[in-house]
């Protein structure tokens, strides 16, 4: 009985072995704007932006930047925290509502990329909304001020950059 | 129609799987087991009688007519409403909370660069989220109450007065990416759910927005403005938007004992707080939040080396 038990286990062991050998060296891409960089650092040349989902796996990690290499063959720098142990979240429900969209092929240039690029005014419904329980005009119009509101890509990387934040932390 | 089907499905996987369950885990039992013979006799009449229940069940969802199907087809409805409605009708039901966030809490802060600085905060944390494909948006609003919440869709509220209580920039992350993370998880979704108005609703339109539904609509935003600003969301989910908040702001490169610095804070706080509408009254015991927060730090080791950004913080906040 225990005979047949044996190969089981060394099976079993096996198996768990390969799943924490995988689990350690793959990770997810799950950062919009995520750049991969020559260098491990955030000033080197950015080699390409990838998108999130993208598998890819660790070779090295130096600092608090991994050494990765893409599915088609393409290696270099990327901060830790632009990757995750486990796949991002996506919707197609979010699709056309990117937060970078401009950065993952769109042909607008990161530094024209904005945060808000798809937030318009109040919705039609929210409008009827405000009508049926009489919103005063003065919440509308902040809300709809808020709603267009703007950070560019540019500015979010001077502001990370200017407080040391994540990639540009010394 | 694709959601309404896999809903069918996984219900009735778990009706099979409930129907089985008993035979399969009796079987297992080992022979030494004192229950096991009886188990195990039992088990074999449950596995005749399971086929038995299984057929009759069957023949029942067959029967448009029957009480088993109708069940099955109003699980359905609610299952495929409570987090498959589309991102713009998500919104919607935002942009009408946040009306609402207005009237009770009051305007947004008249100094533009305070809001520019509190939506650069929270965008660098809304990137790193579990949600990262959406668009967020962060106002201050004139309060002195100490509070943050977040509508569907992406629109985030923070009170002058927490924002005044705080002391750096890593904890204006922390407390941000809290707030994201319940938008990331449609907590608030969740929590209406089982809202009348969206029974037979996948989108919102103008039609829906009109008569009846109208009606329901207003009154599932009310239910909203009662948890989002008094009773408070559910502890658990709470504790989700810390953890997941935590991780977000270590993601980005803030220290995420930032997190436990902020409730430590309005733990010394609270006997001389207003609680109604506040953190204190939506949020669960600081006690239990603060530990739960303790433990995650140990997922950490190098945040301590992490960004705190107090003088940038100052500067901008004080």
């Amino acid at each position: 009985m225990k005979r047949h038990h044996i190969p089981a286990m060394v099976w079993v062991i096996l198996g768990l072995c390969c799943t924490w050998v995988h689990a350690q060296t793959t990770l997810w891409v799950s950062s919009e704007g995520s750049k991969l960089k020559s260098e491990h650092t955030a000033v080197s040349e950015t080699l390409k932006t990838l998108p999130m989902g993208t598998e890819v796996s660790v070779l090295k990690t130096e600092d608090r930047w991994h050494y990765i290499r893409t599915p088609s063959g393409e290696e270099g720098w990327m901060y830790r925290g632009r990757l995750s142990d486990s796949p991002p979240e996506t919707q197609a429900a979010d699709e056309g509502t990117d937060l970078f969209a401009g950065l993952t092929g769109s042909g607008i240039q990161a530094d024209e990329a904005d945060t808000a690029r798809s937030i318009r005014g109040l919705s039609k419904e929210t409008e009827t909304y405000a009508k049926r329980q009489n919103t005063p005009e003065k919440y509308q119009e902040a809300l709809d001020q808020v709603l267009a509101m703007r950070i560019t890509e540019k500015q979010l990387q001077a502001f990370l950059k200017a407080g040391q934040i994540g990639e540009y932390a010394k | 129609m694709k959601i309404m089907n896999h809903g069918v499905v996984v219900l009735l996987m778990l009706l099979l799987g409930l129907c089985l369950s008993p035979a399969y885990n009796t079987a297992a039992l080992p022979e030494s087991s004192p229950l096991s013979s009886e188990n195990k006799k039992a088990s074999g009449e449950n596995r005749k009688g399971g086929h038995i229940r299984i057929t009759g069940l069957l023949d029942k969802l067959m029967d448009p007519e029957s009480k088993e199907r109708k069940l099955l087809e109003g699980a359905s409805t609610v299952l495929s409403a409570a987090g498959d409605i589309d991102y713009e009708s998500e919104r919607t039901i935002g942009e009408s909370l946040a009306l609402e966030g207005f009237r009770r809490y009051g305007m947004p802060v008249d100094n533009p660069e305070l809001q520019q600085y509190v939506n650069l905060v929270g965008v660098a944390v809304a990137r790193n989220s579990q949600r990262p494909s959406i668009p967020y948006v962060f106002v201050v609003v004139d309060s002195p109450l100490q509070n943050a919440f977040s509508c569907p869709g992406g629109i985030i509220f923070i009170s002058q007065g927490l924002l005044t209580t705080i002391q750096d920039e890593a904890q204006l992350a922390c407390i941000l990416a809290h707030e994201v993370a319940h938008v990331g998880h449609k907590h608030a979704l969740k929590s209406i759910k089982r809202a009348r108005f969206f029974k037979g609703v996948g989108k919102i339109t103008s039609a829906t927005m009109a008569g009846e539904k109208g009606k329901q609509f207003e009154s599932m935003i009310g239910d909203l403005q009662n948890i989002l600003f008094d009773k408070g969301l559910d502890q658990n989910m709470e504790f989700e938007a810390d953890m997941s908040g935590m991780k977000t702001a270590y993601r980005t490169g803030y220290d995420p004992r930032g997190m436990l610095q902020v409730l430590q804070r309005l733990r010394d706080i609270e006997a001389q707080s207003r609680k109604q509408g506040s953190w204190f009254s939506t949020h669960p015991p600081l006690t239990e939040r603060i530990k739960k927060c303790e433990t995650q730090l140990n997922q950490y080791p190098d945040a301590a080396q992490l960004t705190h950004e107090r003088d940038r913080f100052n500067a901008r906040v004080r």
